[in-house]
């Protein structure tokens, strides 16, 4: 056996002993080797610390792998075609159905939200003609800007503008010059599309719609006030610095 | 191999399936990336990298089973092109204790024991990727070779060949008298220069 043949084989042996890889007749040829070279066990301890050390030392590195996750916002698009055994495609069924099933309960509940809130009042029938395409012109500026105000406005159950016009209209009223200080209500300036919180369907067929009406005011104050209590724990209005408030903060 | 059945969902599109299987695997896939990633490159950042083409290509691949092969090939991509972008060297490749990479809570306490770690971890880093790569795998998971030969598509021989070299060729080098120390900026110059005591 030449050197080169005998370091081969000895590596092989010790490498087998440190993955716990070994098998009895491993160590009658370990013990053969080292007859004629007894340093061969402090190599194999050598080798044995040297796995520890590594693994010692980088397990720590690896586990900060933990703490990644795959990216939430991406989506996973199917392939065209993915070969799927008899159990994963009954899974993907179920999944395409349940989409599909989400999708018609939205169509469904937009559907009867139109009818009840806003529909008759274009004088659409249901099933007769398409309802009537909004036109921008519907809600000018001015109209948004100097004649709205918030009771009217939040008492109008019809549905919400579409948003491009809502927000040009909302765009060119912040845009515009603020009134003086005249006592008047606040301005709607914007109206956003209501938000859904729940619908309930009732005894007579009709559907109750809870919602979130958002829109956005202007209003022209001298100042604000605040009501806090005293040491006495009476309470007392103290001026807030509108100027300093942050925009999310709640008035 | 167990997982055909997770794989082949999370390359049907499902989500929670492909999230399990990152939990499941995304440990050896560091390990992966620690063993061909240039030495400056963040270990989370390209994890980051893997992570992202995970979501967005697995479900162009054709076979579920080879779901781990895949994973690694984009793993070492992936620290191939950190290393191109930075034209670092491969011989640099593994991090050390003087990167702050040493878990403190591991139980290297002693100067000595820091010394001897430093010491093999850049020894380590010095062996080719090919070697360091099982010889990594091996010690920080415990994988079998036939897992290893799976994972890099070898046979299950040259696992073995290159896991007894690469443990002969570490002692070998870690018995060769020590390199005069650098000055400078080789982090080497001083292992434990950012060694959390």
């Amino acid at each position: 056996m030449t050197d080169d043949v005998r370091l081969d084989v000895e590596a092989h042996l010790l490498s087998r002993v440190v993955d716990r890889a070994d098998a009895p007749r491993d160590w009658d040829d370990l013990q053969r080797l080292a007859g004629d070279d007894p340093a061969l066990w402090q190599r194999l301890a050598y080798g044995l610390r040297d796995d520890c050390v590594l693994r010692t030392a980088l397990s720590g590195v690896v586990a900060r792998a933990d703490a990644v996750e795959l990216p939430a916002a991406t989506p996973v698009t199917p392939p065209p075609a993915p070969p799927q055994p008899a159990a994963e495609a009954r899974v993907g069924r179920r999944e395409r159905a349940s989409a599909a099933m989400g999708w018609a309960a939205a169509l469904f509940l937009a559907l009867a939200w139109w009818l009840h809130a806003g529909g008759s009042d274009r004088g659409v029938v249901p099933g007769t003609h398409a309802p009537e395409p909004l036109r921008p012109e519907a809600i000018s500026v001015d109209h948004v800007a100097s004649e709205a105000t918030p009771s009217p406005a939040l008492d109008d159950v019809g549905p919400a503008p579409v948003d491009p016009v809502s927000l040009d209209a909302g765009l060119a009223a912040l845009t515009a010059p603020a009134r003086p200080v005249d006592g008047s209500d606040a301005d709607v300036v914007v109206e956003f599309p209501k938000q859904l919180l729940e619908t309930r369907t009732l005894p007579d067929g009709r559907v109750e719609v809870l919602y979130i009406r958002r829109s956005v005011e202007r209003e022209v104050v001298q100042g604000a006030w605040a009501l806090t209590e005293d040491d006495l724990g009476r309470l007392q209005p103290v001026p807030v610095d509108l100027a300093a408030l942050s925009p999310s903060e709640l008035l | 191999m167990s997982d055909f059945g997770a794989a082949a969902r999370a390359v049907a599109g499902d989500r929670r399936a492909l999230d399990d299987l990152w939990r499941e695997h995304r440990r050896w896939v560091a390990t992966v990336l620690l063993a061909h990633k240039p030495r400056i490159a963040e270990l989370d950042d390209l994890l980051q990298e893997v992570a992202v083409i995970l979501v967005e290509r697995v479900t162009e691949l054709r076979d579920p089973r080879r779901l781990r092969p895949w994973l690694r090939r984009v793993a070492v991509n992936v620290a191939r092109g950190a290393g191109r972008r930075q034209q670092s060297r491969p011989v640099d490749a593994l991090p050390g204790p003087a990167e702050g990479l040493v878990d403190p809570s591991s139980e290297v306490g002693a100067v000595a024991d820091r010394e001897r770690l430093a010491h093999v971890l850049a020894t380590v880093g010095r062996l080719p990727a090919e070697q360091r790569e099982p010889l990594l795998l091996k010690a920080l998971h415990g994988l079998t070779q036939l897992a290893i030969a799976e994972l890099l598509d070898v046979p299950e021989t040259t696992v073995e060949t290159r896991l007894a070299r690469a443990r002969r060729d570490l002692r070998q080098r870690l018995d060769a008298p020590a390199p005069p120390r650098a000055t400078g900026t080789d982090p080497w110059a001083n292992p434990n220069v950012r060694m959390l005591p």
